[in-house]
């Protein structure tokens, strides 16, 4: 495809969806102005000790419009976690379920020579769009984080690593591709939207949860690695046999001390496992992986899809 | 199949062309055989049902034949589909414009799909006809909207143009401002044609062969002059000699038989009420032959 042909379809798709499209950049904006200026208050309170209480005087005017930030700041992260995938799949289920379901497909598919390059392109627009809005929230997001907790490194940090960096907008990209597979197979976008967001549910779950169990089978004993800097994803607490080293359940503890007394806490001490913070570019960037697979799956099963089906 | 020369090499065809949905409980197609001679403009017609629009879709590979097969320009739409969509322009039955989009946003739209769009050729048919190309697909009239899906179809400059129900929507007057266009433009660019259509009286000047289709069979494929030609009306019960094709009600409650090669034994025309066909009464007596001998009818 020629720049100019890309110029156009760009411009085209922007037209076709430029209401959806535009809740999302209005939405980001809005979000990304409310966590920007929250983590600019956040600072200056730092900054000022105004956190202490007493609070110093120099504190006691912007209090106020500290805790409106403040709450306007949680609603934004909640928006900025569920709008951007909710716009996205909106936007998957429109790109091919609504021009079949609106008769539109047979221009392009009966015009154009390859149907597969038609959507291509277009997916590629709409996921960059969303990538890159999805981005600007997560920026936004780190922000806030960094001012909340000044003195960890973020880039080794795995606090709240499902609402920052690369994996929101990975997620909503993977959602996005979901759509329009959902979309492009059933070809009717309100049916498609309520069978793509009881797919995205299962899905996300199963992923959370199967990459939970993942880290399970790596967690490590964390308190020899908690760092001031770090922040680790704690998993659980399992119990280890101070005379023998071994780790037990429960139960077996409780067999070999009966009774929870001094005894049976001089015998075993409960040690915390999980993954520690260093290691958050090795645990979000498999995640972003997967993400970025299943979108790239999504889109190419999408692709034999509207390869061979009718346009009605 | 028959009237084709046999060094002419059919721009579209079926072979044994069965179409059947529900898992063989409906059938659209059933053994149809079809060659379309290029450069001839060639009308489909039938009673909704017929199986018209179904032939159309699987030479445009949107449908898969149950049995038999298509071709177009010798190319099977089914497994090399680009290929085939590169020698067609078509325009389905339902407009399939976007309502949002702006009509010379259609223009661009063809043009990045398809490297060969012939943009001042749309532009400039579209300017004759006076549709404003700011306007939005959806603020057009639907005799506007399939003009401009014949200029974008007629702008791809395929060799082979596929019309499906394009005169439905349109008032007489577009219809035949239609059909000017597309009869002068298609001989201008040596394109074939092949379109559906309810409306015989008006693709009798437009088209030279017509092709008659009912319940997924073809009853007649012929030069329109030839068929008219052959053809013969004269009142039922009366002595005519010829094959006799089918009964239909004239409009005024009479009873007439469409004849292949009629004449009158004595050579009284008046008497039997003998006279040459229209293509609407050739295309009556098939259907009408068509409908005594569908078991299902």
């Amino acid at each position: 495809m020629t720049i100019p042909a890309f110029a156009t379809t760009a411009r085209l798709t922007w037209r076709q969806h430029r209401f959806e499209l535009a809740m999302l950049v209005v939405l980001a904006a809005i979000i990304f102005a409310v966590e920007i200026a929250t983590a600019g208050i956040e600072g200056w309170f730092v900054e000022h000790r105004c956190l202490a209480d007493p609070k110093p005087a120099d504190c006691l005017g912007m209090a106020g419009l500290y805790e409106r930030l403040t709450e306007a700041s949680g609603i934004a992260v909640v928006l900025a976690t569920l709008m951007p995938p909710l716009i996205g799949l909106i936007v998957g289920v429109k790109l091919v379920g609504a021009e079949i379901e609106r008769g539109t497909a047979a221009l392009p598919w009966t015009v154009g020579t390859s149907r597969s390059r038609w959507l291509l392109v277009r997916v590629a627009i709409l996921a960059g769009a969303i990538a890159l809005t999805c981005s600007a929230l997560s920026l936004a997001v780190d922000v806030v984080t960094a001012s909340r907790d000044p003195g960890v490194d973020l880039a080794n940090s795995l606090g709240d690593y499902q609402l920052r960096g690369w994996l929101p907008p990975a997620r909503a990209v993977a959602l996005f591709g979901v759509a329009v597979l959902v979309g492009a197979a059933m070809g009717r976008t309100l049916p498609a939207l309520l069978v793509t967001l009881l797919l995205s549910a299962i899905g996300m779950y199963a992923i959370v949860n199967g990459f939970e169990l993942l880290h399970r089978t790596e967690a490590v004993p964390l308190e020899m690695l908690l760092s001031p800097s770090s922040r680790d994803l704690y998993l659980d607490g399992r119990l280890r046999d101070r005379t023998t080293g071994a780790f037990v359940s429960y139960e077996e503890a409780y067999a070999i001390e009966p009774g929870d007394g001094e005894g049976f806490d001089a015998r075993f001490e409960l040690v915390t496992f999980g993954i520690p913070g260093s290691q958050s570019r090795l645990v979000v960037g498999r995640m972003v992986g997967f993400h970025l697979l299943l979108f790239v799956a999504c889109t190419g099963l999408a692709s034999l899809v509207v390869r061979r089906r009718r346009p009605y | 199949m028959s009237q084709l020369l046999p060094s002419v090499e059919p721009a579209l065809e079926a072979t044994g062309l069965v179409k059947q949905y529900r898992g063989g409980r409906t059938v659209a197609l059933d053994g149809i055989d079809l060659g379309i001679v290029p450069g001839s403009i060639t009308a489909l017609v039938g009673p909704n049902g017929a199986g018209k629009s179904t032939l159309i879709k699987a030479w445009v590979g949107f449908e898969r034949p149950t049995s038999g097969s298509v071709r177009v320009l010798g190319i099977d739409p089914w497994t090399d589909l680009a290929k085939a969509i590169g020698h067609l322009g078509y325009i389905p039955q339902a407009s399939y414009l976007y309502r949002e989009l702006t009509v010379v946003e259609h223009l661009d739209l063809a043009g990045s799909l398809r490297s060969s769009f012939d943009r001042p050729l749309a532009s400039e048919r579209l300017s004759h006809l006076r549709i404003p190309l700011s306007a939005e697909a959806g603020t057009l009239s639907s005799g506007q909207q399939t003009q401009v899906a014949l200029a974008i179809a007629l702008a791809t400059r395929a060799p082979v143009l596929l019309l499906d129900e394009p005169l439905a929507s349109l008032d007489p007057l577009a219809r035949r401002e239609f059909l000017h266009v597309l009869a002068t433009t298609v001989r201008d660019l040596h394109q074939t044609v092949v379109m559906t259509s309810h409306v015989v009286t008006d693709i009798a000047q437009a088209c030279d062969r017509v092709v008659v289709l009912n319940a997924g069979q073809k009853l007649l494929d012929e030069w329109i002059a030839t068929a008219v030609a052959r053809h013969q009306v004269g009142r039922a019960g009366a002595r005519i000699k010829g094959r006799t094709i089918g009964s239909f009600p004239d409009v005024d409650g009479a009873q007439l038989t469409l004849f292949e090669d009629g004449e009158t034994p004595t050579g009284d025309d008046a008497a039997s009420g003998l006279r040459a066909a229209t293509l609407e009464e050739v295309v009556l007596g098939y259907l009408a032959a068509g409908r005594l001998t569908m078991p299902a009818a």
